[in-house]
């Protein structure tokens, strides 16, 4: 199954400089693929335009079988999550804890009991049960990125995009991820990294892709 | 003919002055005229004229607003039209249409300043015996305001990725939501101060009393001629009205 | 010949039992690149912060020893007059970003160094030459992506020219072909005589590295 059909993308932040051309391309919901591209080429650009932060594309992003500038950002996220580069852009709140939170109650619903143990373990994952409650502002970059990298453990039903989700942190912890990844693989749920490291994950992916000249290719 | 900014500076004190000095809509409408013509000649793109344009679309209703304001609370002079106690009068016009006009030149005149590039300040108040330190400071609020804006920007957005959008929640988890957004921002904000500040000493920032530059900005004749001028402009004005 | 000395340095941070280094000595000189590895949170980023000052002067710790760049004791120094001799490349470029362009922003360091405009032309075309990043040179920092802004950074500390690097995680979000490129400087700098701490979790430089400081293994010790 396609989770994203894409076809005759092209796109622009103004009018002057295309960073798509007549982009065809299909994405499987239970593969995992690996985009690479020199810095600029507009990596991060396709994962705004697939997480339906950029709307003003030419041609089509179908996910699941709609139209993607057609959905509403809850509708959205209801499939896909979507983690970003840098570390600081993937938190909302003042600490981990209350970070994690955010994913369940959305300022609208209270949080169940039950909860605070599913959160917990998410922390536990990636080693940051001590940090739960320490300020962002105090935290280095590294333990900040695997805040943002527990966040998507309470989205493991949905496809994820991840941006460059390994970088600076050590080899014990891109192990995990990639357990994890793996065993979502067999339950049928996969994934689009960019990533530079990738022989670290040569032995997940299944797809490779690199943006060349505005366009996305495969390659291997 | 590039106008060296200490030029340009000099003309927006005169106009600016002469525009605080004087109720006349006369003086007002010819500094306006001043203004725009200094515009088409320091920025003569389409792209920046457009902006101006767009920006005192927007504006207008505000001055136009205020402008109701200020006809009918000042009353003074001759009555030109009354009803019941609502009067207007001929100085309550012209102190409206006084200030609309200012509001105006105003918006002209910061949409020429600020898109002039932050280097030329910098060289601008060098030559003016200014300390860098300030320009510095003026340097960093320049630099500072985009990236709050990001950082805004990019909080809505993570709101997005998690499906939650702020306009359709109740105004109570709203201002809650708004709150928890804001402060690990300002927070932030705060603690990246010192790591900037500890970069910036790292790049022996105030090492020496002096510096050098990497480019100049000398004056040339027509900046002396139209200084002149200016100075002579603005002591006539002065002496005449 | 450049030297750094650190003599008898012992650190730990208020409120915390955990001393970090205890009486540690090392010692770097004249073309050294000395890779800084250890696990998240064992004073990578810690140790490079002591060797440049920022710790004790503006962090504070429980802090004792010496560290001496050219047989300079660092002490006596500020931070603006310790930045010729040794300077620090932070991992988060917003934290060193302070200018609207890029131009600017590497002009900055050898203005402050007062350098004559002429020579300052030549540092800014020969870094963005060696990181091949020429076409950046006019454009807002602001509009850059975060790989760009990282070399970006890197550009503007290669401009100030200190005699001792310190880079924490200069390879973190750059792609493949340009760590080739920061790999060929940082041994173009180190034959010219620098000196190169270099904090890195992927192992990418580990051929030309020729000392080595793992804080697990002191940690284990302590």
């Amino acid at each position: 199954m396609k989770i994203y059909n894409i076809q005759n993308l092209s796109f622009s932040y103004d009018e002057k400089c295309l960073i798509f051309e007549n982009i065809n391309l299909q994405l499987d919901t239970n593969k995992i693929t690996l985009l690479n591209g020199i810095n600029g080429s507009g990596k991060t650009t396709f994962c705004r335009l697939l997480s339906g932060l950029e709307k003003k594309y030419k041609g089509r992003i179908s996910l699941g079988y709609r139209e993607l500038s057609k959905l509403s950002s809850a509708e959205i996220s209801d499939k896909i999550v979507y983690l970003k580069q840098e570390s600081f852009a993937n938190i909302i709140a003042a600490t981990p804890s209350e970070d994690i939170a955010i994913w369940k109650h959305k300022f609208q619903n209270k949080i169940s009991h039950e909860f605070e143990k599913e959160q917990l373990e998410a922390l536990k994952e990636y080693n940051l049960e001590q940090f739960k409650d320490q300020p962002f502002w105090e935290m280095s970059g590294g333990q900040i990125k695997r805040v943002g990298l527990a966040g998507l453990l309470l989205n493991m039903d949905k496809y994820w995009i991840l941006d460059e989700p390994v970088t600076g942190l050590e080899n014990a912890l891109i192990d995990i991820l990639i357990n994890i990844l793996q065993k979502r693989k067999t339950e049928g749920k996969g994934a689009l990294i960019i990533s530079h490291r990738f022989e670290k994950f040569e032995q997940i992916v299944d797809n490779w892709l690199k943006i060349k000249d505005k366009k996305i290719i495969d390659i291997k | 003919m590039k106008l060296n900014l200490r030029t340009i500076l000099i003309i927006v004190i005169m106009i600016t002055s002469l525009s605080v000095i004087y109720q006349n809509i006369v003086v007002q409408i010819g500094l306006l005229i001043i203004s725009i013509f200094l515009l088409l000649i320091v920025q003569p793109s389409k792209h920046k004229l457009f902006r101006i344009l767009h920006r005192l679309k927007n504006i207008a209703k505000i001055i136009l607003t205020l402008m109701i304001f200020q006809v009918l609370f000042r009353r003074a002079g001759e009555i030109y039209w009354q009803w019941g106690i609502i009067q207007i009068t001929s100085v309550g016009l012209n102190y409206g249409l006084v200030s609309s006009l200012r509001f105006f030149l105003i918006i002209i005149i910061a949409g020429l300043l600020f898109d002039i590039p932050y280097y030329d300040y910098l060289l601008a108040f060098h030559k003016w015996k200014i300390p860098y330190e300030i320009s510095f400071l003026v340097a960093s609020v320049i630099h500072f305001i985009p990236i709050f804006a990001q950082k805004f920007q990019r909080s809505n957005e993570a709101l997005l990725l998690r499906g939650i959008d702020l306009k359709k929640l109740p105004i109570i988890k709203r201002f809650r939501a708004y709150l928890t957004l804001l402060f690990p921002i300002l927070a932030g904000a705060i603690s990246q101060v010192r790591y900037r500040a500890i970069s910036l000493e790292l790049r022996a920032f105030r090492l020496y009393n002096e510096r050098t530059f990497l480019y100049e900005a000398k004056l040339r004749w027509f900046d002396y001629v139209i200084q002149v001028f200016i100075f002579t402009f603005f002591l006539l004005v002065l002496i005449t009205l | 010949m450049n030297q750094l000395q650190v003599k008898n340095l012992s650190f730990k941070y208020f409120n915390t039992q955990k001393w970090i280094f205890k009486d540690f000595s090392f010692f770097a000189e004249n073309g050294d690149i000395v890779t800084v590895k250890g696990s998240s949170g064992s004073g990578k980023t810690t140790l490079l912060n002591i060797l440049c000052s920022v710790i004790p002067k503006v962090i504070k710790g429980d802090f004792n020893g010496q560290i001496s760049v050219n047989t300079e004791n660092l002490e006596n120094l500020s931070l603006p007059q310790i930045a010729p001799k040794i300077s620090l490349l932070m991992q988060e470029p917003e934290y060193q970003l302070f200018f609207p362009t890029v131009e600017q922003e590497l002009a900055f360091a050898p203005e402050n160094l007062k350098i004559n405009p002429q020579q300052i032309h030549q540092r800014i075309t020969q870094a963005l030459a060696k990181l091949n990043i020429k076409s950046l040179r006019y454009l807002q920092t602001a509009s850059l992506s975060y790989g760009q802004k990282k070399l970006v950074t890197l550009a503007s500390i290669l401009t100030l020219s200190p005699d001792v690097f310190l880079l924490d995680e200069p390879f973190a979000g750059i792609s493949k072909e340009t760590i080739h490129i920061i790999k060929n400087i940082i041994q173009e700098l180190a034959q010219s005589g620098k000196i190169i701490f270099i904090v890195d979790h992927s192992e990418f430089i580990t051929k030309s590295v020729n000392k080595t400081i793992d804080l697990d293994i002191l940690n284990e010790n302590l």
